[in-house]
């Protein structure tokens, strides 16, 4: 069974490699989950320095997915690109951690958006210069490193992120520590989250 | 005259004493109650714990695209099947990447005698860490060296009664009665782990090169007759794995979690899945954890059965005591006297109950961790009452008086209505 499973996979391999050189892009279809009002926030902490990464759907921040067209929605998109390059506005940190942000990155990606940067896609430089005028799913993509003098100290942490985005109604955190991996949910209505077990 | 109100919890004492046989036995019904109900509190966080140390020091399991307790189950818990295999250059390209510091294939589909055979690196036995980041351990043996050496859980030696040395031969598929078998090339036991309490203990380990071994002379999954390759020849043949089902990642820096996994979860020559063990973990047990509320209901039942058994004695013992209530009286002691007294000899057969418990759970613990520990896998750690506990505690003893408050109001009402009169 597995061999065979094996060879079936590998024919298709070399059928999407071979006879559709020219249209790889075309020839890769995939989309992620998408769900309106929820996004996911990774917070990876080690030693003293934090790592947050936030995933959430253009519906949530601006409330629309398409790609900005009128000057009002330019102009939220702008705003929320602001609001996003603040993380500690958005997501309310003890001031007993000492955290300062080192580097902040919000990005707002089309649903077939563009791959992690550490692949060599060629058709990805292409990619990223096209215009996203359809009705996609944008979402937007912030990443921030964080570094802080008792990243111990993180125990609490508000998300006025509820505040500032009207249309976000959760999110799910996961949270790497050195003591191990956990996931947990945040609402609107239940907007802190208490990391005292994990750190 | 009248009876000072600090001498009531005196008169409580010296009357239970005069009813030592019935209130021992009271406190003991409270105490095996307050027992099972901190033991089971126990062995829930225990097992909760148990089980997310099923796996620990893993940053990633990378698997064919699914979901991630999915992914779990047929990775870390063995049950059920992968919906694909991942390709040996995928693991490659993964295992190059810079932020991975170490990486373990793992191939399950074989099986023998019911427990599954997984194909790994002897990598496997030095970063698969359960309970705290606890290393596996031989009980006998070593890690695999030969090519057909294989190394079994502490559960497959003793269902099977193997010992180092022994031959075993897999079968093809799962189950445990098969109808193909690869008997033309028997495994040795190399080593048996120590029990772990995790699925490694229902598990035959052995080399990925000797899953390809057992496989080579095989198509679409029969043997071929009369191509038989031998055991000798197949160690001259090139037995690098073609796929595996899936792999353990061990990160440099956690801070690499959620980029790796996103590329893998993006990589595009494959469909692969990438999940956090401890996350999914986590998920699988808010599955499974109802049974935790339904063990929890069930001893507060008993504590609440208890309770009442209390109310009971203290009822029935009440219309014998009616000459002490008069004498009471008689000297001087008001009716909110005799209340405050019963109702002190309630909360004191609860207090003395809930002490005599925890010190019953904590001498049960102490006997009986190594026994849990051997023979289910279950870790109990023993520290102090947490302040849930604490709390639980307070409240039995609190319910436990306001539970006397019952008898007492009855005896409050009789003394009124007795006054000293006795009617025999």
């Amino acid at each position: 069974m597995r061999k065979r499973a094996l060879s079936a996979f590998s024919v298709l391999l070399f059928a999407v490699a071979f006879s559709l050189p020219s249209s790889a892009e075309e020839a890769h279809r995939e989309l992620g989950a998408h769900v309106h009002g929820h996004g996911t926030l990774n917070i990876a902490v080690e030693d003293n320095r934090v790592s947050l990464e936030l995933e959430a759907p253009g519906m949530d921040i601006v409330g629309f997915e398409h790609a900005a067209k009128t000057d009002d929605q330019k102009a939220r998109v702008d705003a929320a690109n602001g609001i996003l390059q603040r993380p500690l506005d958005i997501f309310v940190l003890p001031a007993a951690a000492g955290c300062t942000v080192t580097s902040a990155d919000v990005k707002v990606e089309a649903e077939h958006h563009d791959h992690d940067d550490d692949h060599d896609h060629a058709k990805d430089e292409k990619a990223s210069g096209h215009d996203h005028d359809h009705e996609g799913h944008n979402q937007f993509h912030a990443t921030y490193e964080l570094a802080c003098t008792t990243a111990a100290q993180l125990a609490n942490i508000t998300f006025d992120y509820f505040k500032h985005f009207a249309g976000a109604q959760g999110l799910t955190v996961n949270v790497v520590t050195s003591k191990g991996q956990s996931k947990f949910e945040v609402s609107r209505d239940k907007p802190t989250l208490d990391l005292g077990g994990v750190l | 005259m009248s009876v000072s109100r600090l001498i009531v919890p005196r008169l409580a004492m010296q009357s239970l004493r005069n009813r030592a046989l019935t209130a021992f036995l009271t406190v003991l019904a409270i105490a095996f109650s307050v027992t099972l109900l901190l033991g089971v509190e126990k062995v829930r966080t225990g097992a909760r714990q148990s089980f997310a140390d099923t796996i620990s020091g893993t940053d990633l399991i990378v698997g064919a695209r699914s979901g991630s307790i999915q992914l779990l189950l047929y990775s870390i818990f063995r049950i059920g099947n992968a919906t694909n295999n991942v390709t040996w250059k995928s693991y490659d390209d993964i295992a190059k990447r810079p932020e991975v510091a170490w990486m373990v294939p793992l191939s399950l589909g074989d099986s023998h005698h019911g427990f599954r055979v997984l194909g790994t690196t002897p990598e496997y036995f030095e970063r698969y860490k359960y309970r705290h980041g606890q290393t596996l351990k031989f009980a006998a043996g070593g890690p695999f060296k030969d090519l057909f050496d294989a190394v079994i859980g502490a559960d497959v030696a003793k269902a099977l009664g193997y010992k180092v040395g022994d031959p075993i031969v897999v079968a093809h598929g799962l189950g445990s009665v098969s109808f193909v078998e690869h008997a033309d090339k028997p495994l040795r036991v190399s080593g048996i782990l120590e029990k772990t309490g995790t699925p490694v203990d229902r598990t035959v380990h052995v080399s990925l090169e000797a899953i390809e071994a057992i496989h080579v002379d095989w198509q679409n999954g029969m043997p071929q007759p009369g191509q038989n390759i031998s055991a000798d020849d197949v160690r001259k043949m090139d037995l690098k794995p073609k796929a595996i089902t899936a792999a353990l990642v061990g990160l440099k820096s956690k801070l690499a979690t959620f980029k790796l996994q996103r590329a893998i979860n993006e990589y595009r020559e494959e469909p692969l899945s990438a999940v956090m063990p401890g996350a999914a973990l986590q998920e699988l047990w808010g599955l499974v954890g109802t049974a935790e509320t339904a063990l929890a209901v069930v001893s507060v039942m008993v504590v609440a059965t208890a309770l009442l058994g209390m109310v009971t004695m203290i009822l029935t013992t009440l219309n014998e005591r009616r000459r002490e209530m008069a004498i009471l009286r008689s000297v001087g002691a008001r009716p909110s006297t005799v209340l405050g007294l019963l109702a002190t000899e309630a909360g004191l057969l609860t207090l003395a109950g809930v002490a005599l418990g925890v010190v019953l759970l904590y001498a049960a613990l102490f006997a009986l961790r190594p026994w849990v520990d051997a023979t289910y896998g279950l870790n109990l750690d023993i520290d102090a009452p947490t302040s849930r506990e604490w709390l639980m505690l307070a409240g039995i003893v609190v319910a436990g008086f306001l539970a006397g408050l019952l008898p007492a109001m009855r005896a409050y009402r009789l003394s009124l209505a007795d006054g000293m009169t006795v009617r025999t």
